[in-house]
């Protein structure tokens, strides 16, 4: 895979998409209130990407979906991880991990 | 790895779009619903949450066509619009549409029928188990059977001293002499059959595998032994209606309780591969005895090579067999002369059509061409016609590989319905022709379209659609939009690079078209020089029909009184002139038998073959074969009285070279002698493009070696009314229903021409669409043309071209495409036609006469097409031509 920004964004948010599935299965509007409320309202996830990216990662098999009922009582497609999903998630978490504290590093040396 | 998963969602999107867009849509307004309640809660009103949810969505449509990308489906959607887009557009031009498809579907149905022909035909391997080990033995290369053909003697020893081959069988060539009659418990008949006799070996060595019961074996392979057949599939499944139940079973042949051992598989009817023409309904055993090896030569040799072994070493290996025989017998056997002649069997079945199917399929590719040239030139035109639609579309930022993609698509639809409809044509054609027994083309019966012929013209329909489209396609990939605009504006002709491509196009159509014609004029040319030959026979006014006696006969003597009686019952007939019978017709089955001449000193001459005609005195007359010296048979010659032989004119001189042979005494067949009384004209035997040869005529009284009886019948009465006089005649004669193989002899002649007249007839339908199609093309660029020029032409005549200046002019344009094209078209029929030579009869391959004749004819048609564009423009009014814009 090349490394232009969007792609780096890209799996970026792929892993925080995988990260909001991690305890339970959510739908959409779940996934993004969940990234918004563990980032501390801080990131913003752009609406407009989540759901090719749901796609994108359903494709993959990374996670897969099912029609359900939502709290509200209204239908809805729930996401959750599949076992290739969650070790996809731990490999980039760990790539994740190491690349900021590299990042870090370097800003703290500079 | 394919990922089934988004193929399927892919394919589900294309036939049912409407299932994923619903759930996507589903999903989206789910969440915007989420996210309007979510602000609603935030303590905004309800109006502003849905606007907010809406805006921080960031798009929902845009975001759809975003998932659309993430399925893979870009690409198929659009490709669908296209599709949708394009059928839109044929629609407005209907007349466009229709001709376009009808052209294309005329060239792709001829294209698939011709496909499925060759395929069956020539492609298809022969239907036997490893064909190409299987090895066609025959004797001289002579054009009589008896020479073609070996005894069984030598057959056995061919078969059991070489070390080249793994099996052999072997077929009786004369089998079409006997008469068989299928009857049923009663002892009505249920159809007159014709029983191909095989020797042992002859299924195994094919490597055949019966689709019901058994091959012979044991006793019935002897001589004489229990009666068994076995059925073609054909029969059994008409006459049998299928019955499993009938292998073990006895029926009735010719009088005798036969047994039903077998049944041959669909794929093998022994007619189609060895006896194309003449229909085999039951195979019989034929023994290898000495019985048999008293026949003489008679049998086909058929052999399996043993793995690893060429064909040419195989035809080496049985000729040093066949020279030991040669060796052995000395010169006293020379009845049994041999020669050793082997091919491969695909060779000799096939071998002959060869070269005719490859023309005719190159002739079939170059109507496809020349439609394919038309589309492409109407979609040009069409496309300059859109140019605007183009432009404006290129302008406003469609990428350039779109606009070539919606044109491909416009000319893929074309060829797609060019397809169904090329398919549905080819389906009746291929129909037709599977049902014609009338050709003597091996495997004919098998034409179908099958999936290699759709895979074929699938591919074909591909390959025309794209090959129309990439012309026009292109021009948009040149011309920028801006230039295209302006140029618009301007209203200028089309672009220079634009006119040199319709008119190659064109001068491609011309060459195409004059080289299909010159081609097609050789072979019609070829056919009338055919038909012209000099038979030797009256084919006209006369019917032969086939008859029997119903039962075995004590003696060849009262079965020739029973057919002289017979044919007399049906000469007192009203209306009947003469009637005369012979074992054998013209252009059909032949055999060949030794004439030895005693000469002047009473010694024995040199001898040769000739074909024996065993016949009655009245055949002469009947067929119309002219006496040229001394007398054919008459009534009072029987078996007691003096031997007599009617030689043809061939045989006579070739005996005595000028000298008189009336009187004169031969030996026949090394088994008695006949006094010479007659000499008539020959008769054409085989076929009527072979030189004339030797036969005699020999007095059914006289001699026993008659199986066959074909009645000949001349009259002036109507053919129908002929048959049904002569078919109430047989009935009321014979007390039960004649057969019904009565032909006009006509007809015999017209079958020997059959595939003659077949390529002939369709090699000039090919070119006749060709030129007209070509016609078509070329008025359609110069009315094309006309039209851009009408303001030029406008001004021209304004100040003052005369109207034959202006007719000239537009003329002259076509002239010179048609003659550029004429000329590479003539030196293509001068550089193809030689594929033709071995079709061709009495004419060269470069017949001075038919090149220029055709040349002439495409411009002829040409400089037609090309006038009437002409004419229109010059009568324009400049008032009204200055005016259009």
């Amino acid at each position: 895979m090349a490394t232009s920004p969007n792609d780096l964004l890209q799996g970026t948010l792929n892993l925080l998409v995988l990260r909001a599935l991690r305890d339970e299965s959510r739908h959409g509007w779940g996934i993004q209130q969940r990234i918004n409320q563990l980032a501390e309202d801080a990131l913003s996830v752009n609406q407009g990407s989540l759901y090719p990216a749901l796609i994108r990662l359903e494709k993959q098999g990374l996670i897969k979906s099912k029609w359900g009922k939502s709290e509200a009582g209204r239908r809805a497609k729930y996401y959750s991880l599949t076992a290739r999903g969650r070790r996809q998630m731990d490999t980039e978490t760990k790539i994740w991990e190491k690349f900021s504290n590299t990042i870090n590093l370097i800003l703290k040396l500079a | 790895m394919v990922k089934w998963d988004s193929v399927w969602i892919a394919l589900k999107s294309v036939f049912r779009n409407g299932k994923v867009e619903d759930e996507l849509n589903e999903e989206v307004s789910f969440h915007l619903e989420m996210q309007t309640r979510h602000n609603i809660e935030k303590g905004m009103d309800p109006e502003t949450a849905k606007k907010k949810a809406l805006k921080s969505f960031g798009g929902a449509e845009k975001t759809k066509e975003d998932c659309r990308d993430g399925w893979g489906l870009r690409l198929l959607s659009d490709t669908r619009r296209d599709t949708a887009y394009g059928i839109r557009q044929l629609m407005k031009d209907k007349g466009f549409a229709i001709v376009s498809v009808v052209t294309l579907g005329i060239g792709i149905g001829a294209c698939a029928s011709m496909f499925s022909l060759v395929n069956a035909v020539l492609l298809k391997p022969l239907p036997f188990e490893d064909p190409e080990r299987l090895v066609w033995i025959q004797s001289a290369k002579a054009m009589g059977l008896s020479a073609q053909t070996h005894t069984v003697d030598n057959f056995k020893e061919f078969r059991d001293e070489n070390n080249s081959f793994e099996s052999m069988g072997a077929y009786f060539a004369f089998f079409d002499y006997g008469a068989y009659i299928h009857a049923d418990e009663r002892g009505n008949m249920i159809a007159r059959v014709r029983c191909a006799g095989i020797t042992e070996g002859f299924i195994e060595t094919l490597g055949i595998k019966l689709a019901l019961g058994r091959n012979f074996e044991g006793s019935e392979w002897a001589f004489n032994g229990p009666p068994s057949v076995i059925l073609s599939h054909s029969y059994w499944k008409s006459h049998f209606n299928s019955d499993r139940g009938v292998v073990g079973t006895n029926i009735s042949i010719n009088g005798r309780p036969t047994n039903v051992v077998g049944v041959l598989p669909a794929s093998f009817d022994f007619d189609s591969v060895f006896t194309p023409g003449t229909e085999v309904e039951m195979l019989v055993p034929f023994p290898l005895s000495e019985e048999t090896n008293r026949y003489g030569n008679t049998i086909f040799g058929i052999g399996r090579l043993k793995e690893g072994v060429s064909v040419e070493a195989g035809g080496a290996n049985l000729k040093l067999v066949s020279d030991r025989i040669k060796e052995r017998l000395g010169s006293q056997h020379r009845r049994f002369h041999h020669h050793m002649n082997t091919e491969s069997l695909d060779d000799r079945i096939r071998g002959p059509f060869r070269t005719a199917f490859y023309v005719l399929s190159v002739a079939v590719g170059c109507v496809l061409a020349i439609a394919c040239v038309n589309i492409a030139n109407l979609l040009i035109a069409r496309s300059n016609g859109r140019r605007k639609e183009f432009s404006l579309r290129a302008a406003l930022g469609a990428q350039r590989w779109r606009l070539i993609r919606q044109t491909l698509v416009e000319s893929l639809i074309l060829s797609g319905w060019g397809l169904a409809l090329g398919l549905g044509l080819a389906y009746v054609a291929t129909n037709w022709i599977s049902g014609l027994q009338a050709f003597s083309i091996p495997m004919i019966q098998n034409v179908s379209i099958d999936g290699y012929a759709i895979g074929f013209v699938v591919l074909i329909a591909g390959v025309t659609g794209l090959g129309c489209g990439i012309f026009p396609a292109l021009q948009f990939s040149r011309s920028a939009p801006f230039e295209a605009l302006g140029d618009e504006s301007q209203r200028g002709s089309s672009g220079r690079r634009t006119v040199w491509l319709r008119k190659g196009l064109v001068v491609t159509e011309v060459a195409l078209s004059c080289l299909l014609l010159v081609c097609a004029g050789l072979l019609i040319r070829s056919f009338d020089r055919l038909l012209d030959v000099d038979l030797g026979f009256e084919p006209s006014n006369a019917i032969a029909w086939r008859v029997d006696g119903g039962r075995e006969f004590e003696s060849y003597q009262e079965r020739a009184n029973y057919y002289e009686a017979l044919l007399d019952s049906i000469e007192a007939l009203p209306g009947i002139e003469v009637a005369g019978i012979a074992d054998t017709l013209p252009l059909g089955r032949n055999r060949q038998w030794g004439i030895v001449p005693r000469m002047n000193d009473g010694e024995r001459g040199p001898g040769t073959g000739a074909f024996p005609r065993v016949v009655n005195h009245s055949y002469a007359e009947a067929m119309g074969i002219e006496v040229l010296a001394g007398r054919f048979f008459n009534a009072f010659e029987t078996s007691e009285s003096e031997s007599v032989i009617v030689l043809n004119k061939n045989l006579a001189d070739q005996l005595w070279k000028g000298d008189d042979p009336l009187g004169k005494t031969v030996f026949v067949n090394g088994r008695f002698e006949a006094k010479v009384v007659g000499v008539v004209s020959d008769v054409k035997h085989n076929s009527l493009d072979a030189a004339p040869s030797n036969e005699m005529y020999l007095n059914f009284h006289q001699i026993g070696d008659f199986m066959a009886a074909e009645m000949v019948v001349r009259s002036k009465l109507s053919t129908e009314l002929l048959i049904s006089t002569v078919r109430k005649g047989l009935q009321e004669y014979t007390g039960r229903p004649p057969s019904n193989e009565f032909k006009t002899l006509q007809s015999l002649v017209d079958h020997s021409v059959a595939p003659e007249r077949l390529f002939k007839d369709v090699l000039s339908a090919f070119s006749l669409v060709a030129l007209v199609l070509a016609a078509v093309g070329l008025y359609g660029v110069i009315a094309y043309s006309v039209g851009q020029r009408v303001r030029e032409i406008g001004i021209r005549l304004a100040i003052g071209a005369s109207p034959g200046r202006i007719r000239s002019m537009i003329l002259t344009e076509g002239v010179w495409m048609t003659a550029i094209g004429i000329t590479i078209g003539l030196l293509g029929a001068y550089g193809f036609s030689r594929y033709l030579s071995g079709m061709l009869y009495e004419v060269s391959t470069t017949d001075p006469f038919i090149f220029a004749l055709n040349a002439s004819v495409v411009a002829g048609i040409a400089i037609l097409a090309a006038f009437l564009p002409a004419r229109q423009a010059s009568k324009g009014d400049p008032n009204e031509a200055l005016r259009v814009e």
